[in-house]
């Protein structure tokens, strides 16, 4: 009898049905986690994801189920929980549940929340937010690195312009800063070009969102707030995205609170554009590091291990759904202390809604956990949800009115107009350019410097000098059977009369 | 005179000159009559039967008043003389745009090219030394040697 039942279970272990994680211990707690395999609640201390949580797991693994258990259950336990819809409307839902235990889940639409990324959080410094900022900025509109140095400068030139340096609250917005780059004469032309390209269209698109000096602050961590940014470009997310969590982030570790009880959850669904290994640099990366133990939790949800390093050391619980990809599932398996034999079983039997977890304090082994499939009413589209927005109303914020319905200026115009200059401003060297250009038309301005006897590099500042004093302007024409077109110059009036004055001839 | 600076100066100045130089009778500002108004093409250069109108253009915007300048002098060559690769392309679309794509007698060239094309031209030259020229020139020759050995 007792040889049938090793025999059975031998088979059933070389099939790999055989479930080798060992049954949870953890029935105390204020949290419900799920059940186990045998129906048995699990039960954890909310306080455990002040830790940061991590869940991986393919398409269809029940990741979205198993982040609404979760809202549900810590909601009323939380002074603060933002949720982030990135495409599909997964959290807010949960509002009329939410409504039944007396918590108003409110929904904020990308286009109505109002941001000031150069609005300096609580307790920092304008010195320390500039290049954190300026680092936001290069790493979501994908700028190159030397537009960092150029950002940070002019971040700091309006800080200090706006006596900002002086704890003065009149914060410059994002379109000064794009004025003050694309009015900077000497600044690196790439960087200034890259920055005034990338920014444009953002302004454009979510301009009214940035038209703030004062946004929503700090306040609005103590609130319930799904953010839905279904209907924002990719980039209009990671900008709204970071401005919304670095200044928390930022405020907490400058306050240097240390280890306090979790107030805030942020809970990101298909959160993986956050934390590629793509986006090394990238801020959330960075600051996961350092928000341990500054009372935000955090709870990331994504589809693949490719993420950055810091992002696995430093989340404490992980939780694994059904991965297809057996990379994948190694990578996880060996952090989470996972033994190939267990990695096998999980390949062949993990299930949609079925999830491997391991907590980061308490009992440390991982364990198999099913969640509740949660059945939600489809709720309206984005624009119902503005109503909610009056909730948010008694938070202060000061509009910049002036940048509202915001266009980018047209360029400038080609050419000044004639600036009045005397006839001993110029140069002998400059009055035989002139004289080269008017008597040889149509030569380019590479020969110019031959003809008036002048060195190369030198001709090049006496051209630019005289076009900007408006005594030549310049042309493109080809000149020469290939290669790309020559400037030709053309002599204007002054420049004419110039050359009259100096051969003593009546104008 | 009408036109700006690199209109005349830098455009059909070299032109006139190197066409009076070829022996060539060169009219500046041509009238020329088109449905009862008189029109002013920029240049016509009359060599023996063969005439050219040449229109010196810094934008596409006059394309149309061109052909139909060209139009109203009967046989002849239009000549769209542009100061850079950007304004020719710019040419090009506008007369795609009126259905034209390559029509016999009508060029759209470069200052240099149209120095070099009048060279070609007019008798009494230097061969061509363009390598489309060469090519057509000797499969022309390759022709004639067939024709000749049949």
């Amino acid at each position: 009898m007792a040889l049938d039942r090793v025999r059975r279970l031998r088979m059933r272990e070389a099939r790999g049905e055989l479930n080798p994680f060992p049954l949870p211990q953890l029935t105390r707690g204020d949290t419900t986690l799920g059940i186990d395999l045998r129906g048995r609640p699990i039960r954890f201390p909310a306080q455990y994801l002040n830790g940061h949580s991590i869940t991986i797991g393919g398409s269809g693994s029940g990741k979205t189920f198993k982040a609404r258990g979760l809202v549900l259950e810590i909601a009323e336990k939380v002074k603060g929980l933002w949720c982030f819809d990135f495409v599909k409307q997964e959290f807010a839902p949960l509002k009329p549940r939410l409504a039944q235990m007396g918590i108003n889940l409110l929904r904020v639409p990308a286009r109505k929340i109002r941001l000031n990324p150069l609005q300096i959080p609580k307790h920092v410094f304008p010195s320390d937010w500039a290049p954190r900022i300026a680092d936001v900025f290069v790493q979501t509109l994908q700028l190159p690195a030397r537009a960092t140095k150029l950002l940070h400068l002019k971040i700091l030139e309006l800080y200090h312009e706006r006596d900002v340096m002086a704890g003065s609250q009149d914060f410059p917005t994002v379109f000064d800063l794009r004025h003050a780059v694309a009015s900077d004469p000497d600044a690196n032309h790439q960087a200034k070009s890259a920055i005034v390209d990338s920014i444009d269209p953002v302004l454009m698109s979510i301009g009214n969102v940035l038209a703030y000096r004062i946004g929503w602050t700090g306040l609005l961590a103590q609130r319930h707030i799904v953010f839905e940014l279904g209907g924002v470009s990719e980039v209009d997310k990671d900008l709204l995205l970071n401005c919304l969590l670095l200044p928390e982030f930022v405020s907490r570790v400058a306050q240097g609170i240390s280890n306090p009880d979790m107030d805030l959850l942020v809970v990101c669904d298909e959160a993986g554009r956050l934390v590629s290994s793509k986006n090394q640099g990238g801020a959330m990366a960075d600051l996961i590091s350092q928000i341990r133990g500054t009372g935000i939790g955090l709870d990331l949800s994504i589809q693949s291990v490719d993420v950055v390093n810091s992002v696995l050391s430093n989340t404490a619980n992980k939780f694994v759904g059904r991965i297809t990809n057996a990379s994948d599932l190694d990578v996880i398996g060996r952090a989470m202390g996972i033994g190939s034999a267990e990695r096998k079983w999980m390949s062949l039997n993990l299930t949609p809604g079925m999830f491997v977890g391991q907590f980061g304090e308490g009992d440390r082994r991982p364990f198999v956990y099913k969640v509740p499939r949660i059945h939600l009413d489809s709720v309206g589209n984005r624009e119902e949800g503005t109503d909610d927005l009056e909730e948010l109303m008694d938070l202060e914020t000061v509009a910049a009115d002036e940048f509202i319905n915001w266009l980018p200026p047209k360029p400038a115009a080609k050419y000044r107009s004639p600036a009045p200059a005397s006839e001993k401003d110029h140069s002998d060297a400059e009055l035989r350019y002139i004289e080269a250009v008017i008597n040889n038309p149509g030569t380019p301005s590479s020969a110019l410097a031959k003809l008036a006897r002048v060195g190369p590099q030198r001709a090049q500042k006496i051209r630019r000098r005289l076009v900007d004093l408006g005594y030549l302007r310049e042309h493109s024409v080809s000149t020469g059977k290939r290669g790309r077109a020559a400037i030709v110059l053309e002599p204007l009036e002054p420049a004419l009369q110039l050359a009259r004055d100096a051969r003593g001839e009546p104008a | 005179m009408r036109g700006g600076y690199i209109h005349n100066h830098v455009l059909l100045d070299p032109i006139e000159q190197k066409a009076r130089r070829l022996g060539a009778s060169v009219d500046r500002e041509a009238a020329i009559r088109v449905a009862g108004r008189v029109l002013y093409g920029d240049l016509l250069i009359r060599d023996g039967s063969r005439r050219i109108l040449v229109e010196a253009e810094l934008s596409s915007r006059r394309i149309p008043k061109d052909l139909a300048k060209a139009s109203a002098l009967g046989p002849c060559d239009l000549w769209i003389v542009v100061p850079n690769p950007r304004v020719a392309r710019s040419v090009r679309r506008k007369l795609s745009r009126h259905g034209i794509k390559s029509e016999p007698g009508l060029f759209i060239l470069l200052l240099p090219q149209a120095l070099q094309r009048l060279e070609e031209l007019i008798e009494l030259n230097s061969g061509s030394n363009v390598s489309s020229e060469k090519k057509k020139a000797k499969r022309v020759r390759q022709r004639q040697r067939r024709v000749a050995r049949k």
